[in-house]
């Protein structure tokens, strides 16, 4: 009997493994791929497809993400309490996802960063705000949207107390700029004219300084912004010293009118949020494994920052190669959008404007992903000399076993493609003063040379006199 | 003994794999008491909300405006909870604070409350159908609501710190009561909570 058992229990489980390698190998598509209709769905407004297809790609590592999308496809579906509340969720995961596991960054070592739960970028994370705050705007719940400006300004602050000893991240966030700008907007709509202030003097400072590999540019009125609010408040030597340090900021600026200015006029904000930001891609590579390297898998660190070199610079043909290591490495798809501006008009009320990129979400990408490219090439060529000495150990055990860690190694070999892949690839604000009453905007849409691309309306957009009002449109 | 070390090796593998593909959790519901205090996140909950409230009511009828009102009215103040402001970091729930506010005040039995103006509009609609429908001597007069002699104000505001893992979040929420006749303050009060969360690093 011993003789018969032990045979079909081998098989039992060699055959189990060779199952769950190949379940592994099915369940490894990459979060781009499970999420392929997304984006095609929410630029045709297929809000409800895009909510189930997002359904029926959750993993569990992906649940921020997978917040983060529904909530943002529950925002332009104009479901905006119900987006508020995935929203929130989704901010009270990412509080809870400081605490990293253990177990889960070994496994990564084994398999891939998947096995990772997903942490958001801090421009992702600085995203939230807006959208939240514009969700309390088109509810009129003013209270609440000055909340998510306050919340805004505390992440900016966590940001930055971060980021402090990491000067490439922090460059990358340069106070996000936009939020600052928006938040002050927000700020003084919700009647909290000293926070607009500050928020407005931050944003200044941080577009003035901001890298010039971000294609933005200071938004239309700041200056205007800072000079009313500052005379509201009575910061007359806080404004004097503003413009000292930021002259080029004032230039153009109206001279200061303390109070309600143009308390006969309302504002439009109007927010064009452009496109898809990039997105990533599984690709992979191969480096040689020379038969000089040997076999030191005792210094995995220094043989995969050597590994990196030979990958980056090449190396000579004359080396004889002993093995292939295949690795998956993420790459990114940077498409800009062809709009990239706009012409705005208010018809007969004859007021117009140009609407000037203000956040380069898609700028942040690329230039986070190209600063961290080194690491994550070390990292993954860290996890292919783990497999390839798993599968070296288990050619000691036979060919069978050696196979099957070939095929596990090589099937959970898998690059991190996980980003918020409903995200915007850009913003662009334009500002009218305009008389009150109900007004239709005549949008025309341009490329980046200024060629019109196409024209839309925002038809009845209500102005009241002495008062803000904030339109956001989504344009692909 | 090389068999049993391919099954090993082989079930080593499977594992991993299979490791790989849970990440599955249940989820379970627990009823718990409503005074059950459950602090999650940190967060301005119910439990804050209710005793702040008892607090900082227990402070305002304690105080001598009430025996002051009594003495020049010969009646117990009528109070009317007003606009409460959340001035914070967090979307706190102003309406369940004001109603816990009001419970406080009408079971302390020393003043009387007054319904809110949206409140009011609904109780005017029903005297008006009242006066349609009702008998004579149940139908209720117009003309004789009793007015607010005070009016509670206040704001919620938070400070928050943060330190990797540890955050201290501090609410103080400060209300006061003012004179409806001549606009003075008849009472301050205020009430501050200081939280301390602390999240570690790894987990297994």
């Amino acid at each position: 009997m011993p003789r018969l058992r032990l045979p079909i229990l081998r098989r039992a489980v060699l055959t189990g493994a060779a199952l769950a390698a190949f379940l592994a190998l099915a369940g490894c598509s990459t979060y781009v791929d499970r999420n392929a209709r997304l984006r095609d769905d929410l630029a045709a407004a297929r809000f409800d497809d895009a909510l189930t297809g997002i359904e029926k790609a959750e993993k569990g590592k992906d649940r921020l993400l997978n917040l983060l999308e529904r909530a943002l496809v529950l925002h332009y579906a104009d479901r905006w309490d119900e987006s508020n509340v995935v929203f929130e969720e989704a901010e009270q995961l990412a509080a809870d996802l400081y605490t990293k596991s253990v177990s889960e960054g070994a496994f990564s070592l084994l398999t891939n960063d998947n096995a990772i739960a997903y942490r958001a970028t801090p421009y992702e994370m600085a995203l939230i705000p807006y959208f939240r705050a514009l969700n309390y705007v088109y509810l009129d719940e003013r209270d609440e949207a000055v909340v998510e400006a306050r919340k805004a300004g505390l992440l900016l602050r966590d940001f930055r107390e971060d980021l402090d000893e990491d000067a490439d991240a922090a460059d990358l966030l340069d106070d996000n700029a936009f939020l600052s700008f928006f938040s002050g907007l927000v700020f003084e709509w919700g009647g909290e004219v000293n926070d607009a202030f500050i928020a407005y003097r931050t944003a200044a400072r941080a577009y003035a300084t901001a890298t010039a590999e971000l294609h933005v540019a200071t938004p239309p009125g700041l200056a205007d912004d800072l000079v009313r609010t500052a005379g509201r408040l009575g910061f007359k030597d806080e404004l004097a010293a503003l413009r000292d340090e930021l002259p080029g900021l004032f230039a153009d600026a109206d001279p200061p009118a303390p109070g309600s200015v143009e308390p006969t006029r309302g504002e439009v904000v109007l927010l064009l949020e452009l496109g898809f930001v990039p997105h990533k891609i599984s690709q992979r590579i191969d480096v040689p494994i020379f038969k000089d390297d040997g076999k030191n898998f005792s210094d995995r660190d220094a043989w995969a920052v050597a590994l990196r070199g030979r990958y980056v610079n090449g190396w000579s043909s004359g080396a004889k190669i002993d093995y292939w290591l295949t690795v998956a490495l993420p790459g990114l798809i940077d498409e800009p959008p062809a709009v990239a501006g706009a012409r705005v008009s208010a018809g007969v009320a004859g007021a117009h404007a140009a609407a000037v990129p203000v956040e380069d979400l898609g700028g942040r990408t690329r230039l986070a992903f190209d600063r961290g490219l080194g690491g994550v090439l070390v990292k993954t060529l860290l996890r292919g000399l783990a497999k390839y000495a798993f599968k070296e150990k288990a050619d000691e055990e036979g060919a069978v076993a050696g196979f099957l860690a070939n095929l596990l190694g090589s099937a959970t070999e898998q690059a991190d493609t996980r980003s918020w892949l409903t995200l915007p690839y850009s913003v662009a604000v334009a500002r009218l003063s305009l008389p009150p009453g109900v007004h239709d905007l005549e949008v025309e849409l341009i490329d980046a040379a200024g060629l019109p691309l196409r024209r839309e309306t925002l038809p009845g957009v209500a102005v009241r006199a002495g008062d803000r009002v904030f339109v956001s449109r989504r344009v692909f | 003994m090389r068999k049993s070390r391919t099954i090993t090796v082989a079930a080593a593998l499977m594992l991993a794999a299979l490791a790989m593909l849970a990440g599955c959790s249940g989820k379970q519901v627990t009823r718990v008491e409503t005074d059950t205090v459950i602090d999650l996140s940190g967060n301005w909950n119910d439990t804050d909300s209710r005793l702040v409230a008892e607090e900082l009511i227990a402070q305002a009828v304690a105080r001598p405006w009430v025996e002051d009102h009594l003495m020049a009215k010969g009646a117990k103040p009528a109070v009317i909870v007003g606009d409460v402001r959340n001035k914070s970091s967090e979307h706190i729930p102003v309406k369940t604070f004001v109603a816990d506010v009001e419970r406080s005040f009408i079971n302390s039995g020393r003043v009387k409350v007054v319904a809110s103006s949206e409140e009011r509009e609904g109780v005017r609609e029903e005297r008006a159908d009242q006066q349609e429908f009702s008998s004579p001597e149940t139908m209720k007069q117009w003309g004789l609501e009793r007015g607010a002699d005070y009016m509670m104000l206040g704001e919620i505001n938070t400070i928050n710190d943060r330190e990797d893992g540890d955050e201290v979040k501090f609410y103080q929420v400060d209300v006061y009561l003012v004179d409806l006749q001549d606009n003075t303050k008849v009472w301050a009060g205020f009430k501050k909570i200081k939280k301390y969360v602390s999240r570690s690093g790894y987990r297994p």
